[in-house]
């Protein structure tokens, strides 16, 4: 019952904002056409590689994303990471100094968000879908639950959007998504992107969406995994598990490592490598 | 070449942390700091999650002091005695610091603590060492006359439970040295930092000890102590990544052999007036950032 319910919310949904535009722009989407005509469209999208392992040596990945549009349409690629509460430290002026002054909740933005599109995100979809489906940067400053409350925010939204795209897991690239000849099966795409290197494991949600006349005429979407793999799996995993026996091992190695090159550096100093 | 680190989870250029490292190490072994002043919001620039960072901090600074003191007790630079009375008075004072910080949390009002701590203590300490090293280099062999006991020293004298302490040639009852590192523990705790900035000072202005003693005796206490935060670290809070910690003390540990040996090659003033002007630099930095409007409003907690 209830998922019959969330699916006939979503058909409303797509049928609403995949409705052409008023003749004032694209940023006011417009009368809704049958559920049916959308979905029957639906693009394609396959990621290679979808599965990226964090291995010892890793240095972040290179992602190519293809599939085809439905005729007529544009696309806008997004990758959004699980939503998680941030604790943050507030700095407030107290006199003539700035300290912090008190912890701010941030809820409901993704850990990482990009977005990639045949054009900017707002000249493809108007801004209440935009901000329905959280499809630009604008719509994640708009949609995270800031607390408490009395905090200033506007400022608090703007600093963490700033912090965000300081550490490149926020990025926004218009243009970046490439459209071939269209053919039988439709008009096909591809996209290439540097996957940043911050971001932690986990599993990302990349959705991709076929836009025509500011709304949303079908979308697909797929996942990419982020694994450790390996010896930086096994240590995640004694740190988490055996924190006790994992700090006894953390001292050892130092000590192994300080006293090791203090008799090796003392082995170079007598055969006069290294003088005093 | 970059490498993951499995606990911070992100993945980092090598070299860049095996010579960062190699900085603070230099440091360490030349002016016996641990350097996690330096070394947590430099690893917190280049990416690794704030409670990581400090905790792995602390993990690199077993090594580097295990390499430093080893140098410096070959040179015989480590007052054993002393050291060990120098590590039970931190450890008191720290417990003591840890509560009054978990008050002053409760009150609302610790980062202000904190932070206005941090530049009187480092003012202080600076300025005072900076014009007593500048005036001794200016006079020369005249300034390095004897010292004449004051009052307050002729006070200490008559304290009970003397002892000797041929290492660093002095006498001090048993209390001198404990109170002295328990205050300076206190103090490490509240500002969350190891205490070498504090501590080598007192030894040398309070204590009256050398300043290559004072240096080799710190790097010996600092070993013990960070051992211990390192391993509760790890057993609680899972927050130590040994790959970034063993990446920082191979740098480190070099770094602190080449700093041992290069702070050899300078008189106790010379080294003294360093370490003066890298604890004002230090201090000046954190008071411009105090009144300037910071670029963001937030930042990551760091845990204390």
């Amino acid at each position: 019952m209830k998922r019959e319910l969330v699916s006939g919310i979503f058909l409303l949904s797509l049928a609403w904002s995949a409705a052409p535009a008023r003749s004032q722009g694209a940023a006011q989407p417009a009368q809704a056409r049958p559920a049916q005509l959308q979905v029957a469209e639906a693009p394609t999208v396959a990621l290679s590689p979808s599965r990226i392992l964090l291995e010892t040596f890793y240095s972040g990945a290179q992602v190519h994303v293809t599939g085809t549009a439905p005729a007529g349409t544009e696309i806008l690629v997004t990758v959004k990471g699980p939503e998680a509460e941030e604790v943050l430290n507030r700095k407030a002026r107290v006199g003539p100094i700035w300290i912090n002054r008190g912890k701010v909740h941030i809820a409901g933005a993704p850990s990482l968000f990009l977005s990639f599109g045949t054009r900017p995100a707002g000249d493809l979809l108007g801004r209440q879908v935009l901000d329905r489906l959280q499809l630009d940067e604008a719509a994640i400053r708009e949609g995270m639950r800031i607390s408490p409350e009395e905090f200033d925010q506007p400022v608090i939204r703007a600093n963490f959007m700033a912090m965000k795209k300081n550490q490149n897991v926020y990025q926004e690239d218009a243009g970046s998504v490439k459209l071939g000849p269209a053919g039988p099966a439709g008009v096909p795409y591809s996209l290439d992107f540097h996957w940043p290197r911050k971001a932690p494991p986990g599993s990302y949600k990349v959705e991709v969406v076929a836009c025509r006349g500011g709304g949303v005429q079908a979308t697909a979407s797929s996942e990419l995994v982020l694994e450790e793999v390996g010896f930086p799996a096994w240590m995640a995993r004694l740190a988490r598990e055996r924190g006790s026996l994992y700090g006894l091992l953390a001292v050892l190695a130092a000590l192994l490592a300080g006293f090791g090159i203090d008799f090796l550096a003392s082995r170079l100093s007598k055969k006069g490598v290294m003088t005093h | 070449m970059s490498i993951f680190l499995p606990v911070a989870g992100v993945s980092i250029n090598l070299f860049l942390l095996v010579g960062v490292g190699a900085l603070v190490g230099f440091l360490s072994g030349m002016f016996g700091v641990g350097g996690g002043f330096l070394l947590t919001p430099i690893l917190m620039m280049i990416g690794i999650p704030p409670t990581v960072a400090a905790a792995s901090d602390s993990c690199q600074i077993v090594a580097a002091s295990s390499s430093g003191a080893a140098v410096h007790f070959r040179m015989g630079n480590v007052d054993l005695k002393l050291g060990g009375i120098l590590l039970v008075g931190g450890l008191a004072g720290a417990a003591v610091g840890v509560r009054i910080i978990k008050a002053l949390r409760a009150m609302g009002n610790a980062d202000l603590v904190i932070t206005l701590t941090y530049v009187v203590v480092l003012g202080g300490v600076g300025g005072y060492m900076f014009l007593e090293s500048l005036q001794s280099l200016r006079h020369g062999a005249l300034a390095r006359k004897p010292h004449k006991p004051g009052h307050a020293q002729n006070l200490l004298g008559r304290l009970p439970m003397q002892m000797n302490f041929p290492r660093s040639g002095v006498q001090h009852s048993i209390f001198v040295p404990f109170l002295l590192c328990a205050f300076v523990g206190i103090l490490a705790a509240i500002m969350g930092v190891g205490g070498g900035f504090i501590m080598v000072p007192m030894m040398v202005y309070l204590l009256r000890m050398p300043m290559h003693v004072a240096v080799g005796t710190d790097l010996f206490q600092i070993l013990f102590t960070c051992a211990g935060v390192t391993f509760m670290q790890a057993s609680t809070n899972h927050t130590v990544d040994l790959v970034l910690a063993l990446l920082l003390a191979v740098g480190s540990s070099i770094g602190a052999q080449v700093g041992a040996r290069a702070g050899k090659l300078l008189r106790g003033d010379q080294l003294k007036i360093l370490l003066a002007t890298i604890v004002l630099i230090v201090m000046v930095k954190m008071a411009i950032g105090l009144v300037l409007t910071p670029s963001s409003l937030l930042s990551y907690a760091r845990g204390h």
